[in-house]
């Protein structure tokens, strides 16, 4: 590597990132020699090792205390938090993957408002015969939310399995790191649920704003 | 005795701009408590527009429509929404959800605020389908009934709740005579028991015997009768 002869002495299982597509793990001293570019006072990334019994929050007061102010000193937690935060909201990739997602959310209100809409359609003359009995919009909306309710699971179940096979497929062909934790999994139940609701309550605006009688 | 319906110089337009066309002309009509009024007349000649508009299912254009004594010229919705719970609509088709049995289509009039049932709705539901001669056929969808009966369930559905108004548009069109008389003989009867005035569009001459005044309506004038 760089016109020097490197014996390697042991594997680990790290996937690529988006920053690079493989690890090497060295001493400093092999790290300059392969890098001359980099100065020794260049540190981006030390590690304390704490002796057992050592308190953590103390010694990162502590060690804070010693430091400049450019410099962080931070629980393991932390760092994986601040690595989170850079790539979500710091660089393009993140903004790309928010931006598809909210595509994603658009795309499914429009989908689900046009199959609820066509459904109400489809039985106009029932509902209109709902309405001339006097009953409430509420009435109606709870119709077509129980309508969209069904959708949502109906839909989630399968969207979830398709997921993770998707997220095993592109985690074997790329080796980037993916996890489908229960966490995005409930929050993405939730998105679909407001946005099936959403759909329900737009399909239902053509029902509300017509004369009832125009409605058999 | 203060009328259930009072029309007084109803006009009514379809359309806008030049298509604009005047579906009813200074329509005027009082209707009594408990008095059968068949409104007659060729297809378009605004009959059903009139009967929509006595249902709050139509908003009024122009001229002065009380039902109830609520006037509906410029109701707000929720007045319509209480004018309709105290009407009983019988259509054309019999409208049935086809999922729900009849009982459940029945009770379906009864819990106007909430989606679920009690005991006390299917009994009621149960006593209305015996008087329409449907006890046995409770518990069935309506697909497997036949025309006439699922037209019977639709009279016990309008009369469930017990309406100060019944509004019928066509309840025979779409019924052989035998069980279009049946039909109308068997409104007539509920409604005379409890007092309830029944106005009925048709134009099947074979049911004119029911009622107990007759108008005709024609490019949308009332004619004199």
């Amino acid at each position: 590597m760089n016109n020097r002869r490197l014996s390697v002495r042991g594997l680990f299982h790290l996937g690529a990132s988006f920053a690079a597509d493989g690890n090497l793990v060295t001493s400093h001293e092999n790290f300059l020699r392969v890098v001359p570019s980099r100065m020794p006072s260049q540190i981006d990334v030390g590690i304390l090792l704490l002796e057992p019994g050592a308190d953590p929050p103390a010694v990162r007061a502590a060690v804070q205390r010693l430091m400049a102010d450019d410099v962080m000193v931070v629980d393991r937690a932390e760092l994986v938090r601040l690595e989170h935060d850079f790539w979500q909201n710091s660089t393009g990739i993140g903004f790309v993957f928010t931006l598809g997602a909210l595509m994603g959310f658009v795309v499914g209100i429009v989908i689900v408002y046009q199959i609820l809409y066509t459904e109400i359609a489809n039985h106009l003359s029932q509902y209109a015969t709902l309405i001339a009995m006097g009953h409430s919009q509420r009435f109606l909306l709870a119709i077509v939310g129980a309508a969209a309710l069904i959708l949502c699971v109906l839909g989630y179940v399968p969207g979830l399995l398709m997921s993770a096979a998707l997220y095993r497929l592109t985690e074997s062909a790329t080796f980037l790191p993916m996890t489908l934790g229960l966490t995005k999994s409930v929050a993405v139940l939730g998105l679909t649920l407001a946005m099936c609701f959403i759909s329900g309550g737009f399909a239902l605006r053509k029902l509300r704003d017509a004369d009832p009688a125009d409605l058999f | 005795m203060q009328p259930t319906v009072s029309i007084a110089g109803v006009n009514h337009f379809f359309g806008d701009g030049s298509g604009r066309k005047q579906i009813l002309h200074g329509v005027s009509l009082d209707i009594a408590p408990g008095e059968i009024v068949l409104l007659t007349g060729p297809s378009g000649s605004g009959k059903s527009t009139l009967l929509t508009l006595v249902g709050a299912l139509r908003t009024v254009q122009e001229g002065a429509l009380r039902v109830f004594g609520h006037e509906l010229f410029g109701a707000a919705a929720e007045l319509q929404r209480a004018v309709r719970r105290r009407i009983g609509y019988i259509f054309q088709e019999h409208n049935l959800l086809p999922f729900l049995t009849a009982r459940r289509n029945v009770e379906l009039a009864l819990h106007l605020e909430r989606v679920a049932s009690d005991a006390g709705f299917e009994a009621q539901a149960r006593a209305v389908l015996a008087a329409v001669g449907l006890d046995a056929e409770a518990d069935r969808a309506p697909a497997t009934l036949s025309s006439g009966q699922k037209q019977r369930v639709a009279i016990a559905r309008a009369l469930v709740h017990r309406p100060q108004l019944i509004l019928a548009d066509e309840p025979t069109a779409a019924l052989d005579r035998a069980s279009g008389l049946q039909c109308v003989q068997l409104m007539r009867r509920l409604a005379k028991e409890q007092g309830c005035p029944i106005l009925l569009v048709t134009h099947d001459s074979r049911i004119h015997d029911i009622a107990d005044r007759i108008l005709r309506i024609e490019d949308g004038r009332l004619l004199p009768m």
